[in-house]
């Protein structure tokens, strides 16, 4: 049972990075990163033998808050303050960044099995949707132009690290997936600060903006 | 005094200084506050070294934290530097409020976040606990962003963008490092967490060794971004550049040396569990060759005065780790770089931060006669350059020499070789423009600089004498105590 439950929640955790890549709009990748953290957060519930029962709620009660509720609400309030609404020009195209996302999940579902720390994973589901998922949030810093879409990529790569975490590390107590947690509240903070400073300093939070430093 | 109560008095200290740094309101009496910690915690920390005579390595705050040579080595040098900087960066930031360079607000937050940045370099080196080391790596990322920009000017918000960003990407790596590690190390007999150093480097030999050299290589490259290693360095040059002085230095002094100092504990856990194989090694030599191939390429072609010298600490940052993946006696010369590394960095950087000044530029090509228009810094710089491209009587040279005595002595050539052609071609890049700038003729017939403050004096006569030091003779205690911390990246923590 706990099986298939965990089977779904790794199938829509893939839906939402594939809603990222495929929507423009600023405020729909920010629902995809919030579903997602909403996903994230019932992990560890479906962990076959959990540490300790008090760290596990713990950890499902601050995840589901701050990746769920806090950090985008925050991101919204950002965007509409520096006034985004879409992705304009991105790096990569729509059609081809969907794409990407369903060779890459497949190559993480099917072709992962043979990398070694396949054997120590709790469930296949676990490390591969921790990998697909990584592939996702580089693509996204990568591909988008808007500084906002590159925090919400920063946010995908940091939820798949999450998921890795959760996968092999379940027999250590969580304390580390904690202070994770909490570096990353702070970083989208500062991040969102940034946004700022950069919105008033150029009108727009492109990151076309900021190509001056070569070499 | 016993340890715990040091360390504790540290932490309370900085913590004391960032509080009193918030509460003040006069920017002139505000940048005395990080002098005065800084010393209290320079001097508070040395007694930590001593109970390393009798027992090695001991662990505090029932073993989360931890001080042995390579870490004692780490915080001395953490410390000197801050120390240096902060005096430092009483004059330079007052010059640069007067002439209406800076805004007063940054003096605040810097001198906040100044210290909470000390602290949690200090963090990453004291912890025995890898997540703990990992969580205070990232906070220093965190901490020291906003240091960067002093002017909301686009440069320095692009560059601190590029810092953020590529950092914290970085950092995520070093975690997925960190967790598959704990996965390789699923068997350890006994109870007890799996995230102490001490405990996985006892038992490394039951650590799953393939999974292990796979976390090693998340771990380099998580950790070497932040460290500079190329291909990861490119947020390095902007952040560097575009920082103000102090914190260039710093960024380039220290923090840099305690990225790499994770790596270096990980090291010999997996060196450990493959059984001595030294492919762990030879994943550091890679990343240490790419860093000086790029520095070689980059640095002849620098234009700009502090770039120059971001690239160059790339290119020390790849000897260093060449040392590493070399092993013997490189691990011992690769210590001992990393310490005149520093010292001559902050000096450079303390003496291109008045030169650019000066000038109204950073623009190398536009500077010249820096020896006589900028009395002091103008000297340091030459001297600190040539200190850092390895002339003689200076400890870079010896170190960089018994690096490539060791690549000899190991029979492999094509490193002595690549090393010495890099060394070589930075040797002559950054020669060709601290000659153009100390003694190049100059047309322009601006003013010279006033004289340079008595501290300052003080500073770069004290770093000089101590660089000079060190190459000519290494006494026999501090001598031991490095063999010490290498033995650390050798073998690892004795429990």
């Amino acid at each position: 049972m706990k099986f298939n439950v965990l089977a779904w929640v790794s199938l829509a955790i893939v839906v939402a990075n594939l809603y990222m890549l495929a929507t423009s709009r600023v405020s729909g990748m920010i629902r995809g990163v919030a579903a997602q953290g909403f996903l994230l957060s019932i992990l560890p519930l479906l962990l076959p033998n959990p540490a300790e029962k008090f760290h596990m709620f713990l950890l499902v009660f601050l995840s589901m808050a701050i990746k769920g509720i806090l950090i985008p609400k925050y991101l919204y309030r950002a965007i509409r303050d520096v006034r985004v609404v879409r992705e304009v020009n991105p790096v990569v195209g729509y059609s081809f960044s969907v794409s990407y996302g369903i060779l890459t999940s497949a190559f993480a579902f099917y072709v992962l099995r043979k990398i070694p720390f396949y054997s120590v994973a709790i469930s296949p589901f676990h490390a591969s949707t921790a990998i697909a998922t990584a592939f996702i949030g580089l693509f996204l810093i990568v591909a988008r132009r808007n500084v906002v879409s590159q925090i919400i990529g920063y946010l995908v790569f940091e939820n798949s690290g999450f998921i890795l975490g959760l996968s092999i590390a379940a027999f250590q107590p969580l304390f580390v997936e904690m202070g994770i947690l909490l570096d990353m509240l702070v970083g989208v903070f500062i991040m969102v600060m940034a946004v700022h400073h950069i919105h008033s300093e150029h009108d727009t939070i492109s990151s076309g903006s900021l190509e001056r430093l070569t070499r | 005094m016993t340890p715990t109560l040091i360390v504790s008095g540290i932490f309370l200290v900085l913590g004391a200084g960032v509080l009193a740094s918030l509460a003040l309101a006069d920017p002139r009496r505000a940048l005395r506050v990080p002098v005065v910690t800084a010393l209290a915690v320079f001097s508070g920390s040395l007694p930590l070294a001593l109970p390393l005579q009798a027992n090695g390595a001991y662990s505090l705050f029932g073993d989360q934290l931890l001080v042995d040579h390579l870490s004692m080595y780490h915080i001395v040098l953490v410390n000197l530097v801050f120390l240096l900087t902060a005096i430092y960066a009483t004059g330079y930031f007052r010059q640069r409020v007067a002439t209406g360079n800076l805004s007063a607000s940054y003096i605040k937050r810097y001198c906040m976040l100044w210290q909470a940045f000390q602290a949690m370099l200090l963090l990453v080196l004291l912890a025995n606990n890898i997540g703990l080391m990992w969580v205070a790596l990232e906070a220093t990322t965190l901490v020291s962003a906003f240091l960067i920009i002093s002017e909301t000017d686009s440069l320095s918000l692009e560059a601190m963008w590029k810092y953020l960003l590529i950092c914290s990407v970085g950092i995520v790596f070093a975690f997925m490092g960190t967790i598959l590690t704990i996965a390789a190390a699923k068997n350890l007999p006994g109870k007890g967490s799996l995230f102490l150093l001490n405990r996985l480097q006892m038992h490394a030999d039951l650590i799953d060794p393939k999974l292990m050299l796979f976390a090693f290589i998340f771990i380099v490259v998580g950790f070497g971004t932040k460290a500079g290693l190329s291909p990861m360095h490119t947020w390095l040059p902007d952040a560097h550049s575009q920082a103000p002085t102090p914190v260039s230095a710093v960024f380039s002094g220290v923090m840099l040396n305690c990225a790499l100092y994770c790596i270096m504990r990980y090291l010999p856990i997996t060196e450990a569990a493959l059984g001595r194989d030294q492919q762990a090694h030879g994943v550091l030599l890679l990343f240490g060759i790419l860093s000086l191939l790029f520095a070689a390429i980059f640095i002849p072609i620098q234009n700009d005065i502090k770039r120059f010298l971001a690239y160059c600490s790339v290119e020390h940052m790849g000897i260093i780790a060449v040392g590493l993946g070399l092993g013997g006696i490189g691990t011992f010369a690769a210590l001992l770089h990393a310490a005149n590394h520093s010292l001559a960095k902050v000096l450079s950087f303390f003496s291109a931060g008045h030169i650019s000044d000066h000038y109204g530029t950073r623009d190398m090509s536009r500077m010249a006669n820096a020896g006589e228009r900028v009395p002091l810094w103008g000297k340091a710089f030459f001297v600190s350059i040539l200190v850092l491209i390895g002339v003689a009587p200076f400890a870079v040279f010896l170190s960089e020499f018994l690096i490539v005595k060791e690549a000899f002595f190991q029979g492999r050539f094509w490193i002595a070789g690549l090393f010495f052609f890099c060394v070589l071609a930075v040797f002559f890049g950054a020669l060709k423009h601290v000659l153009s700038v100390s003694f190049g003729r100059d047309t322009s017939g601006g003013p010279a600089a006033p004289r340079a403050r008595f501290i300052d004096t003080m500073i770069v006569l004290g770093c000089l004498a101590l660089l000079l030091l060190l190459g000519l003779w290494i006494p026999s205690p501090f001598a031991a105590f490095l063999k010490n911390a290498a033995a650390a990246v050798e073998m690892g923590v004795r429990p």
